[in-house]
């Protein structure tokens, strides 16, 4: 592993500002793309500029920050320290390892994770071309029901993504990650061989690895996402883009620095699913015995040897702590000389990774902002929300540049006059923050830092769950259309009559209305249960954290109970018919009591 | 300039590495309980940057421009938590001096902790000869030291008070003592350099140059006798016929119970030459566990003791 040397403290800080130099230029160069494109009327364009310019941006906007308000040179400003908690036996009695038998054994070949991310691999180039090249139309109701592409993407994988909380782990995407693997290929020279790591191997610098990037990368992202409303499902050849970026992204960062420094601090995925993955059933890898790897010098797990790679995530299976960051690559478990390594399954409520003693406030503060975006998902479907959002867009004159940013739009069927409002996102994304900071602040007994990451730790499970609430119609609304596409992925010409394709005549005769983009009636329920299921996981977490925190427990309790019956409330009210016609109507917020059973959850 | 160590949290998982490189100057270490590294005692850094080195996802980066690493280790290893014994030895406030001087006497020690109080071998004598029974009678509030002095600083408020052991403090409780005899050891185990001005064990140094004039006395001096000589002289030990008797001795017939008009029982040492070199004395006193051996010089008895010797020398003072 190549290393930045530091000589005194000004290469230290050298090496902060010439990263911040290059990020600088970066992000003008990325700006000054966007601008031309929008010259241009290049709408491909103009999106991959304004993703690269928006990440440069959150790059640059996070290292300033932290050079104004940080003194010291190092990220110990991320580090909390809690108090002591006597580790208990916390894997599952039944099942208590993953790696027995013909799982141990496949792990074991040098091939195993090429051959878990292949097909993934495969699927997501095929979707990369035939969302640029299928059927672009969209259906009155602005969404994209017949191209592979598009709907592989947010009908399958993207909820499926949350789900995978509670049905394995959150990193169990990292581990099949496409993107990430073909970059890890190219750093490597081959896809499983050993060899000589090319590029710079450039070290983060200290003073910024922190996972913020990635919260706040997934904050943008989504905003970028909803303002071409491409995770509607909509415009495919929009999703391409989105999918081209990543990769070139991480493909040209992991030339510059070590191993898989995107998929730790960049990647926009990194941070939620770091959080999932605290609270989920599946552990990561981890060592056996302890007292082995304390007398172990070799640190093969972490260096590497003759024949393997040491661990490509930093996050070495020795501690609990590191725990979130294990992206199941698995180099670790071959590398170990001494079979000490192992892949746990959790005891129910699986929270032991959560309560650790050494907490991180930048993960405390990634919790709150994901939990904004969340909200805003939510909020977003209430009529309230787009009263308020158009009329700050004319207010302020957003409807004009966002018709600069999207010219040609309009023949798909794609209309925007400005949502979502830049304003009104960021104040939705900042009210867990400044909740969670005002009771922080109330607390006397425990000092701020403390207080802040222990609660919004507490609220993990409610982000878990809500996301996943959120994203269940589109899973069971239209995930079933992707059958159609399984044959004819470009999907042209079948738009016509969605509901005479056969899967689509399966969808409607359940109940669910792709073509209006609501889902069945009884996903209402499904998405109460989810988030009840969440605050069920807060409050235990809670209970724990207060007894190591030392904070009242009421604090954790208003906090998960207060968001837990908010999203329960809103998820009532996104979901209702909104027909003048039914009782209790209002313009603001549809009809605000109505009979489940004529639910129509918005996808 | 002092060395700096910065220790990326985000990265590390408590490996061990680093805590193993940093074997000599132990400043580094593993907090076990966040799985993080920590730098425990920065003053005893040398910068080498052992640490940076051993980690195997580069979390260190040590800033050591300007450093003079050999230097800084020489007074990390001549701090007084490295040479004091660790070993504590405490009595009850209700003990009787006897008792106290047979638990000394069993040790193989000079002084016992009462709490935050100190007895030693002089304050039992004192008690003894005063006609004191109790501990509490004549122990004394304990003048400490922090475990990151050097050992020229432990001598200096050693010679000033005229005390021979200090109890280390680290933080708020009490570690170690740090005796003369340790001060001594330190002298042999700390490898000497010409550049830094250290006086002591040099190879062309002779027994001579520390050796004492001491009262000389007859064999059958009783207790009482030697014990006044002594106190009137103000020095621990002389010499009786041929041999050496010091305080160590008269607490042995304290703890055996003898009286005070008993004879004394002197100890026969090996006695050295005025020309033998300084440090075989030393390598002897250290192996013999004696603070006091006798020198003949001229066809004259002289003494020569750990206290003399420790504190002419020069020694390595703090950057």
């Amino acid at each position: 592993m190549e290393k930045v040397e530091y000589k005194s403290l000004n290469r230290l800080k050298n090496h902060q500002r010439k990263f911040n130099f290059f990020t600088v230029i970066f992000t003008i160069v990325a700006g000054l793309f966007t601008w031309i494109s929008t010259l241009l009327s290049n709408v491909l364009m103009i999106e991959s500029g304004m993703l690269v310019f928006t990440t440069a941006l959150t790059i640059l906007g996070v290292n300033l920050t932290l050079d104004l308000t940080v003194k010291s040179n190092t990220n110990s400003w991320i580090y909390v320290q809690s108090s002591l908690r006597t580790v208990s036996k916390e894997t599952c009695e039944h099942k208590p390892s993953m790696l027995q038998g013909r799982l141990a054994k496949f792990f074991k070949k040098k091939w195993a994770h090429f051959l878990i991310i292949f097909p993934s691999f495969v699927v997501f180039y095929i979707v990369m071309v035939v969302g640029i090249i299928g059927y672009q139309g969209l259906d009155p109701a602005g969404i994209s029901l017949v191209n592979f592409a598009s709907d592989i993407s947010w009908f399958l994988w993207f909820p499926l993504l949350w789900a995978l909380t509670w049905i394995a782990n959150g990193r169990t995407w990292c581990q099949t990650c496409p993107f990430s693997g073909q970059a890890e290929w190219l750093h490597r020279g081959h896809p499983w061989k050993k060899g000589r790591k090319i590029g710079l191997n450039l070290r983060w610098p200290m003073k910024y690895s922190t996972i913020l990037y990635s919260a706040i990368g997934f904050s943008i992202l989504t905003w970028v996402e909803e303002f071409y409303n491409i995770g509607g499902p909509g415009v495919p050849e929009l999703t391409s883009v989105v999918l081209i970026y990543i990769a070139t992204l991480e493909l040209f960062v992991t030339l510059i620095f070590q191993d898989r420094t995107f998929c730790r601090t960049m990647c926009p995925l990194s941070a939620p699913l770091a959080l999932t993955t605290m609270i989920s059933p599946l552990g990561t890898f981890r060592v056996k015995d302890q007292e082995k790897c304390k007398t172990c010098t070799t640190k093969e797990c972490m260096k590497g040897n003759q024949e393997n790679y040491g661990c490509p995530w930093f996050a070495s299976p020795g501690s609990r702590e590191t725990a979130p960051m294990c992206g199941l690559a698995s180099d670790c478990y071959k590398a170990c000389p001494h079979d000490n390594i192992d892949w746990n399954v959790k005891k129910f409520p699986w929270l032991g990774d959560l309560n650790v003693g050494r907490k991180r406030f930048d993960l405390g503060l990634s919790v709150l902002i994901l939990l904004g975006v969340v909200l805003f998902q939510f909020v977003n479907a209430i009529p309230a929300y787009t009263i308020i959002d158009q009329w700050l867009n004319h207010f302020t004159g957003w409807t004009y540049f966002s018709k600069a940013f999207t010219p040609g739009l309009s023949k798909y069927g794609y209309s925007n006059d400005g949502y979502p409002n830049p304003v009104d996102y960021t104040f939705i994304n900042a009210i867990p923050v400044m909740i969670v900071y005002a009771i922080s602040r109330m607390q006397k007994k425990v000092p701020f830092k403390l207080a802040f990451t222990s609660l919004s730790y507490s609220l993990v499970p409610i982000f878990a769950s809500t996301i996943l609430a959120r994203n269940l119609p589109k899973l069971l609304g239209g995930a079933l259309l992707i059958m159609n596409e399984i044959s004819n992925p470009a999907g042209t010409g079948v738009n016509r009559g969605i509901y005479s394709t056969f899967w689509g005549g399966v969808l409607h005769s359940l109940g669910s209305d792709p073509v209006n983009a609501t889902a069945e009636w009884w996903v209402l329920p499904l998405m109460e249960l989810v988030i009840v299921f969440g605050v069920f996981l807060g409050m235990r977490a809670s209970r724990g954290l207060s007894d190591t925190d030392g904070l009242d427990k009421r604090a954790y309790y208003s906090l998960v109970l207060g968001f837990g019956i908010t999203f329960m409330v809103i998820t009532y009210w996104m979901s209702s018919p909104a027909s003048p016609n039914l009782p209790f109507y209002n313009p603001l917020i549809g009809n605000v009591l109505y009979n489940p059973l004529q639910a129509q959850p918005p996808f | 300039m002092e060395p700096m160590v910065f220790i990326d949290v985000d990265r590390c998982v408590g490996c061990f590495m680093c805590e193993r490189a940093c074997a000599l100057a132990r400043a580094i270490e593993i907090n076990v309980n966040f799985k993080l590294a920590e730098l425990v005692r920065p003053e005893d850094c040398t910068g080498c940057g052992a640490c940076e080195r051993a980690c195997p996802y580069s979390c260190i980066s040590v800033i050591n421009h300007g450093v003079n690493i050999s230097e800084r280790a020489k007074v990390t290893l001549s701090r007084v938590r490295r040479n004091m014994s660790r070993r504590l030895v405490t009595i009850d406030d209700d003990a009787t001096l006897r008792e106290a001087s047979k638990v000394m006497e069993m040790e193989g020690i000079g002084s016992l902790m009462i709490g935050s109080h100190i007895i030693t071998e002089t304050d039992v004598l004192n008690g003894w000869f005063s006609g004191k029974t109790l501990v509490k009678e004549v122990s004394k509030e304990a003048i400490t030291i922090e475990g990151k002095s050097t050992v020229d600083e432990a001598l200096q408020v050693m010679n000033e008070m005229n005390i021979g052991h200090l109890p280390v403090i680290e933080g708020n409780s009490i570690v170690g003592m740090f005796s003369i005899r340790d001060a001594l050891r330190s002298m042999s185990v700390t490898s000497i350099n010409e550049g830094l001005k250290v006086r002591s064990a040099r190879k062309e140094e002779k027994a001579r140059v520390h050796a004492m004039e001491v009262p000389l006395l007859s064999t059958g001096s009783t207790y009482g006798e030697v014990y006044d000589v002594l106190k009137m002289k103000g020095i621990k030990a002389t010499i009786v016929g041929d041999g050496v008797v010091s305080i160590r001795d008269i607490t042995k017939g304290v703890a055996e119970g003898k009286s005070q008009n008993d004879q004394v029982e002197p100890r026969t040492i090996k006695h050295f030459r005025g020309e033998d070199p300084l440090h075989a004395v030393i390598g002897y006193m250290m192996q013999h566990n004696v603070r006091h051996v006798p020198v003949i010089e001229n066809d004259k008895l002289l003494l020569l003791s750990i206290r003399e010797i420790t504190s002419r020398t020069v020694w390595i003072h703090a950057i």
